[in-house]
């Protein structure tokens, strides 16, 4: 169940994180166009994507399992990725913002600019928490000999006669 | 040692990621919450709304009191062609009164937060623009232009400029909490009170404005029509 749970995520992740790359970029690309500035100028609003991009290629090029077979992180990414998406829905959707109708662009860019710094400080976060986890301890099982075994049954044995003695005063 | 720092290092890791994964779902949440909360409306009844029917009648009472002067029978002292000057630019005001946004209202079932903003608008444009600032605002300001040579004008004028001034000052205020609303915070008693409900209250706002503006309006006709019969 945990690995289909996982599988579902895991692929989940990288459908998500196509389309909140693609809203982003509609809206940037429509709002830097309205403010009349340079494209170029809108790189560190992609380089988080570009970073967590490069991360995803290593975890699937290098089959890291640390990353790949965490469940908790594959959510955590779809659940920033939902976001994202669902974020810039609301910029171009949501009518009930007066901005959005008052404005007459069509894409509510006041909301979105608001939205901006949370979405870089989560996928730096999911950045660093992947790279983080891809480093994995090895578990190395220590062998318990017979006689390690009598040693601490013995020390056991001692303390429960220890706790019978009783106290003199 | 390594095994040390790879286990610290995946203590961070799932640190940060627990942290990201509540700043996410707080945000996501709040965006869910806001969004419902937009797109709330209000079961609305112009016939059992006071505030409009007052307003409805203020602009018949005021227009009934308007229509009264008739220049041919007119014997006073006041030049005719300043009371026709005066008589026009009130009537044009009921009909900046009486504009389509305004009048649409008897037909609604209920109200959303753009029907509010679409009456807003029209206070701000029709009412408040349109006939406080183009009509009426030059009898306030008799003294300095010299363009109505009428006593009484001259006693009320500052009271009607202060008025003015008053009602455009409010609609500035519903106009910036208006146009902020894609804006939310995290929940405090103050953002609780100036963002929620932000429907109901805004239309109060608006209806209130109407209602003070439709004051002034009467109080003007109620000068007119003392003017016109002396």
């Amino acid at each position: 169940m945990k690995k289909i749970l996982n599988m579902f995520f895991y692929l989940l992740k990288y459908l998500l994180l196509i389309v909140a790359f693609v809203s982003t970029l509609y809206i940037i690309v429509y709002m830097y166009r309205r403010l009349n500035k340079d494209l170029m100028e809108s790189i560190q609003v992609f380089l988080p994507y570009v970073v967590i991009f490069v991360l995803f290629c290593i975890n699937m090029i290098a089959r890291q399992k640390g990353v790949t077979k965490n469940l908790f992180y594959n959510i955590c990414c779809c659940l920033v990725f939902a976001t994202i998406c669902y974020c810039g829905y609301r910029a171009i959707f949501d009518q009930n913002m007066i901005m959005n109708q008052e404005m007459e662009y069509n894409i509510n860019f006041n909301y979105y600019s608001d939205f901006m710094s949370p979405m870089k400080i989560m996928l730096y976060g999911l950045s660093i928490g992947n790279i983080c986890l891809m480093f994995v301890p090895n578990k190395k099982t220590i062998p318990v000999t017979s006689n390690e075994r009598e040693i601490t049954e013995i020390k056991h044995g001692d303390k429960d006669e220890m706790r019978s003695v009783p106290v003199k005063k | 040692m390594k095994n040390f720092i790879c286990e610290y290092l995946r203590l961070i890791g799932y640190t940060v990621v627990g942290l990201v994964f509540a700043y996410c779902s707080f945000y996501l949440l709040i965006n869910l919450y806001h969004q419902k909360e937009l797109a709330n409306t209000m079961t609305y009844s112009a016939q059992e709304d006071t505030v409009y029917n007052s307003v409805m009648t203020k602009i018949e009472d005021a227009k009934n009191k308007i229509n009264q002067f008739q220049s041919s029978d007119y014997t006073g002292a006041v030049p005719v062609h300043q009371l026709l000057n005066i008589q026009g630019r009130l009537q044009i005001c009921t009909r900046q009164f009486e504009n389509d946004t305004f009048l649409a209202l008897k037909d609604k079932k209920e109200l959303t937060i753009l029907d509010v903003e679409e009456l807003r608008k029209s206070l701000q444009n029709d009412v408040l623009n349109s006939c406080m600032v183009e009509q009426l605002y030059d009898l306030a300001v008799a003294d300095e232009t010299d363009r109505f040579d009428i006593p009484t004008l001259r006693t009320i004028a500052p009271y009607l400029e202060l008025d003015i001034k008053n009602l455009l000052a409010s609609n500035n205020y519903l106009t910036s909490d208006y146009q902020s609303n894609h804006i939310y915070y995290f929940t405090t008693s103050h953002s609780r009170l100036s963002f929620f409900d932000k429907l109901k209250l805004g239309y109060a706002e608006v209806i209130a404005t109407y209602n003070r503006a439709a004051d002034l309006l009467v109080e003007i006709s109620n000068w007119f029509e003392e003017e016109v019969s002396r």
